[in-house]
């Protein structure tokens, strides 16, 4: 809370007697977005690696600028993209700069920036600056505060950041068809004046969700429920890139979430985090509390930060089970306990090939199609993951992986950990009679 | 969605025995080589001069491997008449090199 010299002077006079009302008044103009200066005109533009860390966009991009008169000017340019969500699977999608979603913008509180957009999409699009604390003609709803931005048009949008934090930015034209096709990105505004150790590895992470049947090569807008990639940074595994940590760093991860539906209860394994701020601002010190899964609403950013001090490959993915599966892996019969013999006798006399999967559950689907068992329509992905150091990895979609090694050399990727202190393996049969453990009892 | 996995198409070939099962060390491969298992298998086709039988077998884990199906070798010393297509057999398998073989077969009890 920022109280003013007046406000001082006033509580000075008014003495304790009025502190009472005094703090009600002070609540009442202080915002809740977050800054770190209290006067954001005329400031110099923040320099990265100056002013600021920046930030990385696992699998994207930041979007360059350049100073025009002290104003921090950027480019928009909404367009098809030719995406690819993981290797084996792209599609038609919608995005800005050739990339989707698009490159994160990244500025300093009290930077001024001029914004253009140019439309180069089939259709009228706007651009919303979500979570901004700006003029009303500048917020970007189509019809409401302008009017759209129709092809070939080049819109400007001009506004000061008088606040710092995690925001995103999105079309408000037709949201369900164009946000379902692409058409989003993170926004980073760091402090002017920043308070508290900074960190080392600074992550921006978007998360969204598509329905793309699979040999389709356009994402479908209209899907409601059935979405099947579930992506960070559009990015589904085994496409998405590891994120690094050096150990004793302190980590940054900024997760924004527009996907149509659905929240995401993001997991991270092997550490407790502090979640430190949403897009409304910073969450005070003391109402910080430590957990392992953070949940972004659909419309929100959420901000976790550690310190990377426990070594390994760790696992961090959305928790809600469906959402790290790929295409193939929603709603199918119930399989589960079933014995397919004969069904598989009956079809494997007309093909001599057939067997029926999922009565022990879906785990070994990815394996069968690695060992070239199993054909699927052309652009598609299996249900579930990838080659692992000791086995296949069960899992798919919003799954990432955090390695964090005592040394990294630069931005390359470590390889697998691993496991000094040993790792879970068959038990001898020593071990079982030792501490009276009968697996047949 | 889709009812794709149901009628999905194990694709075996003769290539599956030269592949193993892809999941296994080195080191873990040399621990398989002595090892056998026994399991169900259906018949689903046989060529008696190579002495290969595709089969719908069932899980086979002293070998680290699920149930498909795929070819095997079908050994000497093993009735090959056995392997008519729809049978359905009891059979064990080890390791012979890089391939899987059939060492033991007999007509699956009721």
């Amino acid at each position: 809370m920022s109280v003013s010299r007046r406000d001082a002077l006033l509580a000075g006079g008014l003495g304790l007697a009025g502190a009472a009302s005094l703090t009600g008044a002070a609540h009442a103009r202080t915002p809740a977005h977050s800054t770190s200066v209290s006067q954001h005109d005329g400031l110099a533009p923040g320099r990265p690696n100056v002013d600021y860390r920046p930030v990385v966009t696992p699998d994207g991009a930041t979007l360059p600028y350049r100073v025009v008169g002290g104003v921090k000017v950027f480019h928009l340019v909404s367009e098809e993209v030719d995406h690819e969500f993981a290797p084996g699977l792209q599609a038609r999608t919608w995005g800005y700069n050739g990339r989707t979603h698009g490159p994160t913008i990244e500025a300093v509180e009290g930077d001024r920036v001029r914004v253009y957009v140019t439309n180069r999409l089939p259709a009228p699009t706007t651009v919303h600056w979500h979570g901004v604390i700006l003029p009303s003609g500048m917020d970007g709803v189509g019809g409401l505060s302008q009017r759209s931005i129709h092809p070939g048009e080049t819109f400007v949008y001009e506004w000061t950041f008088r606040q710092h934090g995690t925001f995103m930015y999105h079309s408000h034209h037709d949201e369900m068809t164009q946000m379902a096709l692409g058409l989003m990105g993170m926004i980073v505004v760091h402090p002017r004046r920043p308070s508290g150790p900074l960190p080392d590895r600074d992550y921006a992470i978007m998360l969204s969700e598509w329905s793309l049947q699979p040999g389709a090569s356009r994402p479908d807008p209209n899907a409601m429920a059935d979405f099947n990639i579930l992506t960070m940074n559009a990015r589904c595994y085994p496409g998405t890139a590891p994120l690094l940590a050096e150990r004793g760093e302190r980590v940054r991860i900024r997760f924004g979430n527009l996907s149509a539906m659905d929240h995401h209860p993001i997991h991270l394994h092997g550490y407790a985090f502090r979640i430190t701020e949403t897009d409304g601002g910073l969450i005070p010190e003391s109402a910080q509390h430590p957990d392992t899964t953070v949940l972004v609403p659909t419309g929100a950013t959420r901000t976790v930060e550690f310190v990377a001090d426990n070594p390994g490959d760790w696992a961090m993915h959305c928790h809600m089970t469906h959402h790290v599966m790929n295409q193939m892996g929603h709603d199918l019969p119930n399989m589960t306990g079933v014995n397919a013999r004969r069904i598989d006798r009956a079809v494997g006399a007309l093909l001599p090939t057939y067997m029926t999967m999922g009565q022990d559950g879906m785990g070994e689907m990815g394996a069968h199609l690695e060992m070239g068992h199993m054909d699927i329509p052309e652009n598609s992905l299996p249900m579930v993951g990838a080659r692992g150091p000791r086995d296949y990895i069960t899992m798919g979609g919003m799954f990432t992986i955090l390695k964090v090694r005592d040394r990294l050399t630069g931005t390359e990727d470590p390889g697998w950990y691993d496991n000094p202190e040993g790792e879970a393996r068959p038990a001898s049969e020593a071990e079982l009679s030792r501490d009276g453990i009968d697996p047949q009892a | 969605m889709i009812d794709i996995l149901l009628a999905l198409s194990l694709m075996a070939s003769a290539q599956d025995m030269h592949h193993g099962h892809g999941d296994m060390s080195a080191e873990h491969s040399m621990d398989m080589e002595a090892a056998q298992s026994t399991t169900f298998a259906d018949v689903r086709s046989v060529d008696t001069e190579a002495r290969t039988a595709l089969l719908r077998h069932g899980p086979l884990p002293e070998l680290g491997m699920m149930g498909m199906v795929m070819s095997f070798h079908i050994a000497e010393d093993v009735d090959i008449t056995l392997f008519e297509p729809g049978a359905a057999l009891t059979v064990t398998v080890t390791r012979h090199g890089e391939d899987l073989m059939v060492i033991a077969a007999a007509p699956e009890a009721d």
